[in-house]
């Protein structure tokens, strides 16, 4: 039967369309395997070190504040432990991931930094300005802890969009499934091309963006908001790097050896009807 | 089976898929391209390449401007005041890390040679600023940077809140050098120290490296 010029036409524009949800529905998929995966951002922050790594930053932070105050390190005994830490953190991931901001309340290190800076006046000859010095003094120490943990205020401006890009990769699955299906029956009549053609064609498309995008990011020496942060995105990024990587060629591989067999599969069954 | 392929099925096949994988190239380049290049650039931009890297500023003599700025952790020079026996670096940013290493340059302020106001910041502790406060009118600060060597005389000092931007004025058509520390410096007084102690010195001279 010979296809009609319309439905070639209609075949070759929802063919691409098909492509078009394709890589859409590839995109989301890898997106939806790292960044929005709320295990892969523990296990990210788990096997990277990032909980003692930030237990000794807050450590760091605050020993550097103390160098213009006469206090010493004595002072910073006993303040936290890392468990604390850890389930702050956590409670960070949680909170960023249902798009909520964290307010952590550290009076206990407070009550604890007051005790520590009573022994140590004690002990020493030193004394304090006043009583309202002293309160900024122990603000700004708990503020280094809950800054070092939450990011700074700098994350308040990328918790939202990181919910809004989690809800867009989940409608884009949604989207792009329901399409890709509907479009699998419609364009089962009338397509006039192997289903590799479009399989190759969203194979090619991924790695293009992986060309496109990635290699033009200085990945290793990425900076935001802190170093530690910046550490666990680049390693993040290289995951993606390599996602897109695979995904393009093994599509590219099974695109190619899709249209592959159908090109058999047209001449074989042309030979057995001439029989 | 590889004699059964139709090599034009398979070649045509082959074509349409680079056909919609360019029209999706395309689509990309004239629609996306300048919304995302914007974001790419800002990230390399941000992009820190080491801390302890001495990155060699070039400096352009007639528009008394530096051509490549030293990147932000960086050591770009090193402060000299021989008054106080006091040799420190200086690092390009003022970031908690770069004060415990030596001196930290306020990135908003010029940099030596470019005829506006400097702002350098160190702790008060041994070995930093300790000393500030025993410069005095007249004594020669030095900084000697990749790109030339810098002298400056002390004019006067100030005790400031911690507050009080206007003690640090940044000029653009003056150079002035402007040093500060916590106040008080050690004087058996723990705790936030809510003044600073500011050293202001004028240029006097320079002898810029030739490239």
């Amino acid at each position: 039967m010979k296809l009609k010029k319309n439905n070639i036409v209609l075949s070759y524009i929802l063919g691409f369309v098909t492509l078009f949800l394709g890589v859409i529905f590839a995109l989301a998929l890898i997106m939806k395997f790292s960044i929005g995966n709320k295990h892969y951002l523990y296990h990210l922050v788990k096997d990277n070190n990032y909980y003692q790594t930030i237990y000794d930053e807050i450590n760091d932070e605050m020993q550097s504040y103390l160098m213009s105050t006469g206090f010493t390190n004595e002072i910073l005994n006993n303040l936290y432990t890392k468990d604390e830490v850890i389930d702050d953190i956590n409670i960070f991931i949680e909170n960023t991931y249902l798009g909520k901001e964290t307010k952590l309340v550290k009076d206990n290190i407070k009550e604890k930094l007051d005790s520590n800076i009573k022994s140590f006046l004690q002990k020493s000859n030193l004394g304090v300005l006043n009583q309202n010095d002293l309160l900024l003094f122990e603000d700004e120490m708990v503020n280094i802890y809950k800054n070092e943990i939450t990011l700074y205020k700098m994350a308040n401006t990328f918790i939202p969009k990181y919910y809004k890009l989690n809800k867009y990769i989940n409608i884009s699955l949604v989207v792009s499934i329901i399409g890709l299906i509907m479009l699998y029956i419609f364009l089962r009549k009338i397509k006039i091309y192997s289903w590799g053609v479009i399989i190759l064609g969203i194979g090619m498309i991924i790695l293009f963006i992986r060309m496109a995008v990635y290699d033009r990011i200085d990945v290793d020496n990425v900076l935001v908001i802190t170093e530690n942060f910046s550490q666990l995105l680049r390693i993040v990024l290289h995951y993606i790097s390599r996602l897109l990587l695979g995904e393009g060629i093994i599509l590219c591989i099974f695109g190619i050896y899709s249209i592959f067999t159908f090109s058999i599969r047209r001449k074989y069954h042309k030979s057995i009807e001439i029989r | 089976m590889i004699k059964n392929v139709n090599k034009k099925k398979f070649a045509s096949n082959l074509a349409i898929s680079f056909f919609f994988a360019a029209i999706f190239v395309l689509c990309y380049y004239f629609l996306l391209e300048d919304k995302i290049m914007p974001y790419v650039s800002l990230i390399n931009t941000t992009a820190v390449r080491g801390e302890d890297i001495e990155i060699i500023a070039k400096y352009n003599i007639e528009a008394k401007r530096l051509i490549d700025y030293p990147s932000y952790g960086s050591k770009y020079a090193t402060l000299e005041i021989p008054s106080i026996n006091l040799t420190l670096p200086v690092y390009h940013g003022d970031n908690k890390k770069i004060l415990r290493l030596g001196v930290g340059h306020y990135t908003g302020s010029y940099f030596p040679g470019e005829n506006g106001s400097i702002l350098y910041a160190a702790h008060n502790n041994a070995g930093l600023f300790h000393d500030l406060d025993k410069i005095k009118v007249g004594d020669i600060i030095t900084i000697k940077a990749t790109y030339g060597t810098f002298k400056y005389q002390m004019k006067e000092y100030k005790i400031v809140k911690e507050t009080d931007l206007s003690a640090f004025p940044i000029q653009h058509d003056k150079e002035l050098l402007m040093m500060y520390t916590c106040w008080p410096i050690d004087k058996g007084i723990a705790g936030h120290k809510k003044e600073r102690y500011v050293v202001y010195a004028e240029k006097i001279g320079d002898e810029i490296e030739k490239e």
